[in-house]
């Protein structure tokens, strides 16, 4: 004898292997509802950290400047082993007297006292470059576009800064106070300035949510130090990430109610399509509960498949569209899988159960009838 | 006839057809209002990057050791106005003068004197300009957002006292400074995280005349709404031909824009700030991209639900579609009746979707941007279009296929 269980089981298998056409419509739909609010779900997730990293090219959002100047190897220490520091670079500033050491034609005539910045010149971004980045100890500067334009230089040319020459390779202009500088590697600075191992300024930038917390670790660990946040760039990085968070998750939204509906019209068409055979069933002597169990585990199964697949597909899907957008992929986090078989599990099992219950309320005859 | 057999099918499958409809409604609803945040996000996005601050200042041109040794040259205040009769003046949403000096300070309570940076800034200013009734606000507030007045701003015979400079010589809200001969009241204090952080900041016609400089200026920021920068823009004006360089010109790049302000602004010297203004182009596109891509996902997926709810529906009718043809219907009047079928429910899934999409469309923009978006007109033919090809095309295949079977074949196995 087969057991009621084994009958069951024997039942649901038929039902989903014997009619490939039905089930794989339903698990389609399923699929394609769960991966786009996955991708969507996913992506505004993610948009914080995408955009924030594109973002960072506004600048350090704290500056931690000295009077007297900082030490350079202790700020180092206590700038690199911060938590929310993400980066940092130093600067020297000064001022130089300065005249144009070229030909004997245009030999000095003026000297002048000229701002002089001692940084990282590897920034590749944020400014309009003519020429090239100067080498670091090569003896080589970099200069404002207002000084190239008040001293008349020209590339391949030098400038004397007190008294010693420095070739002129790359002219920026940044629409800043560089623009009224000259700019060397922060090494040849702390020489030519005297001051070695000595900085004026740290441009931090630390993660945009917890600005208060790092500017008041350095403050603990630099005490001559004063601390400020940019707040041009911290207030306005921070609501413009919310408000692209909340346009991301308000899209998620429409498509996830969109989907939902979309997906149990789906669905409630394919059991419409099984009336007839839930008439069969109760006229053999399927009880309301039998068949009700029936199709609730036929629509669990149809919406873990969907779900898995839809969520395989969504992740694909956001990794694709981050690709074209940012250029690197997003990790999609996992607790989106639960929620992606959930959402297509329910929706398939409460899309079936409304019109299977005003069906199992019918006669029989009625419905084999097909009225 | 035709009319009868639909009439019957909409009223005997009542249930079936709204499912159908529901399904058609849901995916235009969805793909419409991601195509209308699509369109608009960039000039959305790109007012709010302007709250990251100016992207062009105008400044005095440097001529020679003099100009950088500090010997003043000014701008001219009678030429702000001009800012809004460039080519690209709509795209200047935001700009404000700045007078800057240094001079003797000396606080009246403590006595104290020294050598500071004195700033003149316009607050809560407007101006009238040629040719339109609404004034323009041209305030700080209007380009720098971040800028934080605690007591008032200052008025006649006032001054704003900077966060640090205030520290520095003791000086509070009430207390009395001198300048230049003439005695102010601290109205307030002023923070930005920045450099004014440390200046003493006053009205800037006040400052004008008290400096003896009426009408002279230092600087003047912009803030513009501009054209992400490509490979052409980068391209140096004075090597470009003719054409080339009439394209450049009118095209919002901040560097054609700076161009046009440089021209308008006598003695000046605009340059973009390029921290600013590559940032925010890049950015822009970015974000662009991510939201076409998400656009361009969600009319896929939402062709294919659409297009598997009509093929169940269609497919469950096979049946029917025997019985027709054994009845002795041919294949065109069947064809007929079922692709008039969904062609009703893709015109009235698409309108309804349609407008869905309007209204959640315009909930996202004022949610998100304070705005409704800019909704184009041409989505209505657009939505009702794609939902009837859908709908129609989803339908025509599996009715192609069942009208080549033969009927005994399928009344037998249906039943």
């Amino acid at each position: 004898m087969v057991s009621r269980r084994q009958w069951f089981m024997r039942f649901l298998l038929r039902s989903l292997t014997q009619r490939v056409g039905r089930v794989a419509v339903a698990t389609f739909s399923v699929t394609i509802a769960v991966a786009i609010v996955v991708s969507a779900l996913g992506l505004s997730r993610g948009i914080r950290d995408k955009l924030g990293h594109e973002l960072k090219a506004y600048g350090a959002n704290i500056i931690v400047t000295s009077p007297a100047g900082l030490d350079q190897r202790e700020a180092e220490e206590a700038l690199s082993t911060m938590p929310g520091v993400d980066e940092f670079t130093f600067q020297l500033y000064g001022s130089v007297m300065a005249g144009s050491a070229g030909s004997a034609v245009s030999a000095v005539s003026e000297v002048a006292a000229i701002e002089l910045i001692g940084m990282d010149i590897d920034e590749s971004k944020g400014w309009k470059l003519a020429g090239r980045l100067p080498l670091k100890g090569a003896g080589e500067a970099l200069v404002g576009s207002d000084v190239q334009a008040a001293l008349n230089l020209e590339l391949g040319g030098a400038l004397e800064l007190e008294g010693e020459k420095f070739s002129l390779v790359g002219f920026v202009e940044r629409g800043g106070p560089e623009d009224g500088a000259v700019m060397l590697w922060l090494p040849d600075a702390q020489v030519l300035l005297e001051r070695p191992g000595t900085v004026s300024a740290a441009l931090v930038r630390a993660e945009p949510g917890g600005l208060e917390e790092v500017v008041g670790g350095i403050r603990r660990a630099l005490s001559v130090a004063e601390v400020k946040t940019l707040r041009q760039v911290a207030r306005a990085e921070e609501i413009f990430l919310g408000k692209i968070e909340l346009l991301m998750g308000l899209v998620s939204i429409v498509v996830l109610l969109a989907a939902s509906i979309s997906l149990s019209s789906t669905m409630s068409a394919t059991v419409l399509e099984r009336l007839k055979e839930i008439g069969l069933m109760k006229a053999i002597g399927g009880t309301r509960r039998g068949i009700g169990v029936f199709f609730v585990s036929e629509g669990t199964a149809i919406g873990v498949m969907g779900g898995v697949a839809g969520y395989l597909l969504g992740v694909l899907a956001a990794m694709a569209v981050s690709k074209g957008a940012f250029g690197s992929i997003i990790i999609v986090p996992a607790v989106l899988l639960p929620l992606g078989v959930a959402l297509g599990v329910v929706i398939s099992v409460v899309a079936s159960l409304v019109p299977l219950l005003g069906a199992l309320r019918c006669k029989p005859s009625v419905i084999l009838r097909g009225e | 006839m035709l009319f009868i057999l639909l009439r019957q099918s909409f009223t005997n499958q009542m249930k079936a057809m709204f499912l159908m409809f529901l399904s058609v409604a849901m995916g235009t609803a969805v793909s419409a209002s991601l195509v209308a945040i699509s369109l608009d996000v960039q000039g959305k996005v790109s007012r709010e990057l302007r709250s990251f601050g100016a992207n062009i200042t105008i400044e005095p041109k440097v001529e020679g050791l003099a100009g950088l040794a500090g010997q003043r040259r000014f701008l001219s205040e009678e030429d702000i106005p001009k800012a809004k009769t460039i080519f690209w003046r709509h795209n200047i949403i935001g700009l404000t003068p700045f007078l800057e000096l240094e001079a003797l300070l000396e606080v009246a309570h403590s006595g104290a004197t020294s050598k500071r940076k004195v700033m003149g800034a316009w607050f809560d200013h407007s101006i009238m300009l040629p040719g339109e009734s609404e004034p323009f606000d041209a305030g700080v507030s209007s380009v720098m957002p971040w800028w934080e007045v605690s007591g008032s701003a200052p008025g006649e015979g006032e001054a704003l006292v900077g966060v640090s400079l205030a520290q520095e010589l003791g000086i509070k809200s009430g207390d009395t400074v001198r300048l230049m001969g003439r005695d102010l009241r601290v109205s307030g204090t002023l923070s930005t995280g920045g450099a004014e952080d440390g200046l003493l900041v006053l009205n800037l016609n006040e400052l004008q005349s008290l400096s003896g400089n009426e009408g002279a200026l230092t600087r003047v920021m912009v803030s513009a709404l501009t054209t992400p920068m490509d490979e052409f823009a980068y391209k140096d004006p004075d090597t470009m031909s003719k054409v080339e360089y009439e394209k450049w010109y009118c095209t919002g790049y901040v560097t054609s824009i700076a161009k046009q302000l440089e021209e308008v602004f006598g003695g000046s010297r605009v340059k973009p700030i390029w921290r600013v203004a590559e940032t925010e182009g890049r950015v822009l596109e970015r974000l662009t991209v991510l939201v076409y891509l998400l656009t361009l996902a969600a009319l896929v997926a939402a062709a294919l639900g659409m297009s598997t709810t009509l093929a169940a529906s269609v497919l469950r009718r096979l049946d029917e579609i025997a019985l027709m043809k054994a009845v002795g219907a041919d294949r065109m009047g069947i064809s007929i009746i079922f692709l008039a079928e969904t062609f009703i429910i893709g015109l009235a899934g698409g309108l309804v979707g349609y407008l869905i999409s309007l209204a959640a469309a315009h909930y996202i923009g004022v949610e998100v941007f304070g705005s409704a978006l800019d909704q184009k007109g041409i989505l209505l033919p657009a939505s009702i279009l794609s939902a009837l090809g859908i709908s129609s095309l989803a339908a025509w295949l599996p009715i192609r296929r069942a009208l080549m079977v033969k009927p005994a074949v399928v009344l037998k196995e249906v039943h």
